[in-house]
């Protein structure tokens, strides 16, 4: 009978000397070095170690020379300042040298704001010539800072921005109208109702109020009241963008509160 | 060989960085050489061809050492399934005869099981041994050979712990079974 395992009693003893014997790390490691896996890590190793190395390199190298390129596109404003110390002639090379590979038409617009460059510099205080700087990032124009330069200084800073409309005698004087004049609806005094109605209303370019709407209501009798305060109240000054007076929703809310009149209190 | 070993914190830096550069690799296997070597010796019978599969083990380890993830067992559990492997490449191309071995610690483990000791009973096992097929030798030497725990054995043989002692179980049966025919 031809048996399927050889089944023997000894356990094959391994000493230590065996083991070393036949180990043998250096050959393993040449065997997978050939192998296909092999090969492909160090493949992998070798774009890990050189490559992105020297993609990141590229991509600094490009961002730089984008970056000094613009830097010597955008300074228009800054330019002025080195001109009072550079001859005319000089800054005439640099301009040109550097401004030529961008387009034509910026060329020639160049040549033109070349010669009333130098006075308009000497107008200019600190505080425009800042704003000169980022407007060009956006404006990319020359004509925005000759416009700009008509205006005076201060009021350049105070126009920029937005301002949202507010009453023409301020917010304190807008809430004790409110409080003189509003009428606690006669209806809910017995159910003593106490809340807020949300009236959202139009402040027109001229300060004129319209569109008035209920936000948030409280009951009819409080919104005709809210309504009745809104279409009464002072004036209010638009909302300013830019310097520019626009049109301006303003929600507010009016606060009812019940308070029981002497009156009722001694009943 | 003791199963028992606990993995130190070391190995896992080892591995990880073995996985980076192949290189890295010689203290491992320095560590499991011997291990795996008796491992592979204990199924195959013969010291040269020991050697053999043992350093192809290895370079299939260091082939596949990128799929390995640590998970708390040393990495002897996932040389030794690559070991099975090899070991059961190299019966098949050679036709060659598997290696059990029935020495007395074995022996032992199994009356443990068995719950009687005798002579006799030791023959009626190499008889049954026979009609194993090879997937519950591999099991019978795991276990009562080289005593591996179920999570162990679940770990080489790349199954869930509780289908090693289900497995184990059964093979238990059926070799009562066997005996008693």
């Amino acid at each position: 009978m031809k048996y399927k395992y050889i089944i023997s009693n000894q356990r094959p003893v391994v000493s230590d000397e065996m083991g070393s014997e036949f180990m043998d790390f250096a050959s393993v490691y040449t065997r997978y070095k050939t192998s296909p896996a092999g090969i492909l890590h160090s493949v992998k190793n070798m774009i890990s170690r050189w490559l992105s190395p020297s993609i990141a390199i590229a991509t600094l190298g490009t961002s730089l020379y984008f970056l000094i390129q613009k830097e010597t596109e955008v300074p228009h404003g800054d330019k002025p300042l080195a001109k009072t110390v550079h001859s005319a002639e000089s800054d005439d090379q640099i301009s040109s040298d550097k401004i030529e590979p961008i387009t034509d038409d910026r060329n020639e617009d160049n040549d033109q704001t070349n010669q009333p460059e130098q006075p308009y510099q000497m107008e200019l205080p600190g505080v425009w010539r800042q704003d000169v700087s980022s407007a060009e990032k956006i404006a990319k124009t020359e004509k925005l800072p000759e416009k700009k330069k008509e205006g005076s200084p201060d009021m350049m800073v105070e126009e920029s921005g937005y301002f949202s409309p507010t009453p023409k005698d301020g917010f304190p004087l807008l809430y004790k109208y409110y409080a003189e004049n509003m009428k606690y609806p006669e209806s809910a005094v017995e159910d003593s109702i106490s809340g807020k109605v949300v009236v959202m209303f139009m402040v027109s370019k001229t300060g004129k109020i319209s569109n008035i709407t209920i936000r948030q209501s409280l009951g009819n009798e409080f919104d005709a009241e809210a309504l009745r305060l809104v279409h009464g109240m002072p004036p209010w000054n638009p909302a300013i963008m830019n310097g520019t007076p626009v049109d301006k929703y303003v929600a507010l809310p009016i606060t009812f509160e019940f308070h029981p009149s002497p009156f009722t209190e001694e009943e | 060989m003791s199963p028992t070993d606990h993995t130190d914190i070391g190995e896992e830096q080892l591995i990880l960085s073995a996985q980076i550069d192949p290189a890295r690799f010689e203290p491992l296997y320095q560590k499991y050489f011997r291990r795996t070597y008796s491992f592979v010796l204990h199924r195959v019978g013969d010291k040269e061809t020991a050697a053999d599969v043992t350093s192809k083990v290895f370079l299939q380890a260091l082939i596949n050492l990128k799929k390995f993830k640590f998970q708390g067992l040393p990495l002897s559990s996932w040389l030794f399934r690559i070991a099975i492997n090899e070991c059961n490449g190299y019966f098949r191309k050679r036709k060659a005869q598997r290696h059990v071995i029935l020495d007395d610690h074995t022996l032992s483990s199994l009356f443990e099981v068995f719950e009687e000791h005798d002579t006799e009973l030791e023959k009626k096992l190499r008889d049954c041994i026979q009609k194993l097929d090879r997937e519950d030798v591999e099991l019978l030497q795991l276990r009562f050979f080289e005593s591996y725990r179920f999570k162990e054995i679940a770990e080489i043989l790349d199954i869930t712990e509780n289908n090693a002692k289900v497995k184990i179980y059964r093979l238990i049966d059926k070799l009562r079974k066997l005996m008693q025919s």
